[in-house]
């Protein structure tokens, strides 16, 4: 959707290449399916208030369950996705400044270096859960909600991201190297990186 | 001499009187015992991190010594604390301090299958006045007065209790709490009478009741055993004797405090508190019997002593 | 020496222009590591993600996007547009004066300004230019007016504020009430000096009977209806703020169903409700690794310690923090810049004796300028945009109601009552 029309994918790192068309997939599913938990919320949410308010039911379950399984879900699985989109705000006034593989290069390092610091969140909080798992911890209270599922949705939504850190990663590497612009996948939003610059500046 | 500087963290606000009758105690005791070879960094009101994030942080090294709430550990990493919660077990906060002591040092079995695994000791075992129940629109002169409020409560075994008594547990946030009495959306809170006082529940919640716990919150401080390993032998006996006298200064306030808390909101008429008589506690322990019993069972599967923490704990705050 | 190094890496990672979240990790996870060594980090790094969005109240972020998500797909804003315009009928400067009322309108339903800016694009800018409006005039109207979003409640940066600072959400969307109704005047007051200054920029509308004005009010009921689930329960008291999220989000929804919302539309605003959600996290995250470092290093406690101590009045480094405000909303984003700041001005303002929601609110006033200063701001990025206008012709379009901005600010400095009233009848 943000790239250019008209520029056929080249490599397998770049925009329309093979790995960046299978990870889409599975992250478009996960899209809609986070559009229901929201929903979900919502409704929920809604419900325990207005339940509390006029019928003297409140749904006692629904602060546990969304703190602990739905607001993350919502709120960090998209994380890649969302890096893959431009969605992720930056300052890209300099950026846009900058030679163009110059800038590649500096975005390419960037995220390759940050790879690991998302990488380590996702080791660890995967262990967390597979610990939590083993010894069955679950929630003290009047519904058991189990503890490693709650970490493995954070351990999922660090290990999505930092697969796109280090795919988008490579991908400006690859631009920067070559010299191709279109071999790169954009950060910025709608894939642009010059439109906004040669106006404002 | 070197001098040492440990960091200690907590999620209290420094007005806190857990902060001014415990964590303040200890840094001046500490410093003092160990003649200013010992010097703290203070890091109150969750500025060190968040409250529940804490245990991970101390675990990490990030701080040497954090105040933990128990109840935010009772349902995952250590859940022997969890007998904190059991409802009659704790009247007299020193009584429960001393229990509380008595399981997690060195030997005992919250220190043994909780603490030692998560690298873990305790240097102040804070508890805090038990709950009792302060209803906002019915009076309690019964159990059966219980059922169907809807009641905030800290989660928990806490919870299961609520429910066990047949009334209705919520979880809020404590600046909602208020707003809620007030509407009538919350009905009663669980906690103790001074926490009531200092948050002004008593102008909704013009009912309570005590005389039987529904449970004690605690607040310990913890720190990482390699940490304390690594100092010298004149600062752990440093730390050591300011972390009990710490405790044990804030235990004293804490039963004057609950006294003097139920005495002024009964004397100045702005609640009605109820004691429990001996038919109603005895009822209140049939009820309730379920809870610790479920808990040790549960425990016990996951192969935690369960039971020999709970027998310890009740000998313990019996003793005497 | 570590500070230092921090600070530099994350300036550096900025303008290279990586994403603020990753940035923020990445310095502060650089940073840990120089500060306590390799254990350090990873512990911190292991934590952080689960303490970034543990908390109940942060429903609110996704909630009230969604709100506003459903109010557009639903059309409700070219209503409120109609609305207004019959109203301002052939007052000097009608439709301009119209807009900033839709803003208003729109703020008290929407908690984004950029959102709010575009929907204002589409809704009104091409009713100004068929109607012969100078289109800088026009442009720098919607841009402005786009920005009382953020402090007519709802209001995203309040929440997260409040969030950062640790205050009651309710209390300071309450505060933004008053201030968001002054802003209004502002932007009209200046509309008419605009239109003075050149009549021609603004050629009369056409009038409508009092009869046709009071007709278009059957269309206000839902926006009321919206409104009061928001507001009104907020200040009463009556639900939380994050109860009165889901059911102002659960009203829009049933609302854009009524008129015909396609379910394809219902689910381009959850995603985007997602996305925006989802970047808001992630910063959050980031700035928990950041803000763990400068804890460690002590930074903010000395950096305190030193301004309170130092002789300089209370009044001057208020100035100064504002003016750091104006020059960093010029390269910045609200959100990251409130979340880079808020954690270290906040305990300053409190011990300068300053009230910490009356300074919310007055950074949030700030922000508002931020969105509209070259070289970054967004919301004139969203209009030129939407309007096919040269950004440098909105910039300028914008300018003056830049000006008229910073005047309300001194006002604000000047009465805190302004802002603090309000909340105080608060119970
Ligand atoms: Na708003
Ligand atoms: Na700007």
């Amino acid at each position: 959707m943000s790239e250019k029309q008209g520029s056929p994918p080249r490599g397998p790192f770049g925009p329309g290449g093979v790995l960046d068309t299978a990870v889409r997939q599975v992250e478009t599913v996960l899209l809609y399916l986070l559009c229901l938990v929201l929903f979900v919320m919502m409704v929920l949410i809604a419900a325990d208030a207005l339940g509390r308010y006029s019928m003297n039911r409140p749904l006692t379950f629904t602060v546990d369950l969304v703190t602990m399984y739905l607001l993350p879900a919502a709120m960090l699985l998209p994380a890649g996705l969302v890096l893959r989109r431009g969605g992720h705000i930056g300052v890209d006034l300099f950026a846009m400044m900058m030679p163009r593989r110059l800038y590649h290069a500096l975005i390419g390092l960037g995220l390759l270096a940050s790879a690991p610091i998302f990488w380590i969140m996702t080791h660890r909080i995967a262990l967390m859960a597979s610990d939590s798992l083993s010894q069955k911890l679950v929630a003290t209270g009047m519904v058991p909600w189990p503890i490693w599922a709650e970490q493995a949705i954070f351990a999922l939504a660090m290990g999505l991201f930092t697969l796109r850190a280090l795919h988008i990663g490579v991908s400006q590497l690859v631009a920067a190297v070559t010299g191709d612009s279109a071999q790169a996948i954009s950060i910025l939003p709608d894939g642009d990186t010059r439109e906004h610059s040669e106006e404002a500046v | 001499q070197d001098s040492v500087t440990l960091k200690l963290a907590t999620f209290l606000p420094p007005s806190h009187y857990g902060v001014t009758q415990g964590s303040q105690v200890f840094i001046d005791e500490v410093e003092e015992l160990s003649d200013g070879a010992v010097e703290i960094e203070f890091y109150p009101a969750e500025q060190a991190g968040k409250a529940r994030q804490l245990i991970d942080l101390v675990k990490a090294g990030a701080v040497d010594i954090a105040e933990i709430g128990t109840g935010y550990v009772s349902s995952g990493e250590l859940p022997l604390l969890g007998v904190l919660e059991v409802p009659g077990l704790v009247e007299d906060v020193c009584d429960g301090t001393r229990a509380s002591r008595a399981i997690g040092e060195p030997g005992g079995p919250l220190y043994e299958s909780d603490l030692k695994p998560a690298g873990l000791r305790v240097i102040s075992y804070y508890v805090y006045a038990p709950y009792g129940a302060a209803a906002s629109r019915r009076q309690i002169t019964s159990v059966e007065d219980l059922q169907g409020l809807k009641m905030r409560n800290a989660g928990g075994l806490m919870e299961l209790t609520v429910g066990e008594l047949g009334a209705v547990p919520v979880k809020l946030t404590s600046p909602e709490v208020t707003q809620s009495l007030q509407r009538g959306t919350l009905d009663a809170v669980m906690m103790s009478f001074a926490a009531v006082e200092t948050y002004g529940y008593d102008e909704f919640a013009h009912y309570g009741s005590t005389g039987y716990s529904m449970g004690t919150p605690g607040v310990f401080a913890m720190m990482s055993e390699a940490r304390y390993q690594q100092l010298p032998d004149e600062v752990k006996a440093a730390v050591d004797e300011a972390g009990k006298r710490a405790e044990e200064n804030f235990c004293r306030f804490s039963v004057e405090d609950e006294a003097r808390a139920i005495r002024d909101l009964q004397e100045s008429g702005r609640m009605e508190i109820y004691t429990w008589s001996e038919e109603d506690v005895a009822q209140l322990e049939e009820t309730l019997a379920s809870i610790s019993e479920d808990w040790v069972d549960q425990l016990e599967a996951r192969g935690k002593p369960a039971a020999e923490t709970l027998e310890t704990f009740t000998a313990e705050v019996n003793a005497e | 020496m570590e500070i230092t190094v921090g600070f530099l890496l994350l300036a550096v990672l900025l303008i290279v222009g990586l994403p603020v979240s990753v940035a923020l990790a990445l310095a502060g996870g650089v940073g840990l590591y120089l500060v306590g060594g390799l254990q350090l980090a990873t512990g911190i790094l292991a934590t952080t993600p689960l303490g970034a969005v543990h908390s109940y109240e942060f429903v609110m972020i996704p909630m009230f996007i969604l709100m506003a998500n459903f109010i557009v797909a639903s059309g409700i804003s070219e209503e409120m547009f109609d609305i207004a315009k019959k109203w301002m009928g052939r007052t000097p400067g009608g439709l301009a004066h119209a807009t900033a009322l839709t803003g208003a309108a729109f703020g008290a339903i929407s908690g984004s300004s950029t959102a709010a800016a575009a929907t204002l694009a589409s809704t009104t800018i091409p009713g100004m230019v068929k109607q012969g409006y100078d289109t800088r005039l026009a442009s720098g109207v919607v841009a402005i007016s786009g920005t009382l979003a953020m402090l007519i409640p709802p209001s995203g940066a309040m929440i997260i504020y409040a969030l950062l600072a640790d205050m009651s959400v309710a209390k300071l969307l309450i505060a933004g009430v008053v201030p968001g109704i002054l802003v209004t005047l502002a932007i009209m007051l200046t509309i008419l000096f605009l239109v003075w200054r050149n009549p021609e920029h603004a050629p009369a509308a056409q009038s409508y009977g009092w009869w046709e004005k009071i007709a278009s009010l059957r269309h206000a009921w839902s926006f009321i209806l919206l409104f009061s689930m928001v507001t009104v329960v907020i200040y009463t008291g009556v639900g939380t703020p994050t109860e009165a999220s889901a059911m102002g989000a659960l009203g829009a929804f049933l609302l854009a169903l009524l008129r015909g919302t396609s379910f394809r539309q219902f689910v381009q605003a959850g995603v985007s409700t997602l996305e925006a959600s989802c970047m808001i996290a992630m910063i959050f995250l980031g700035a928990q690794v950041f803000v763990y470092f400068l804890t460690m290093t002590q930074a903010t406690q000395s950096l305190v310690g030193w301004l309170v101590d130092s002789q300089i009045p209370s009044l001057a480094i208020l100035i100064a923090i504002l003016a750091i405000y104006l020059i960093l909303g010029c390269f910045m984003d609200l959100i990251a810049m409130l979340i880079l700041t808020v954690p270290i001005v906040t305990p300053l303002m409190l011990q300068l004796g300053y009230d910490p929601i009356w300074f919310a609110v007055i950074t949030i006033v700030m922000g508002e300028i931020g969105v509209l200063t070259p070289p970054l701001g967004i919301n004139v990025f969203v209009i030129s945009k939407y309007t096919r206008l040269p950004v440098g012709e909105v910039f300028r379009g914008a300018f003056p109601h830049v000006i008229a901005h910073l005047i309300l600010v001194a006002l604000l400095v000047a009465f805190p009552e302004l802002v603090l009233w309000l909340p105080s009848t608060m119970n």
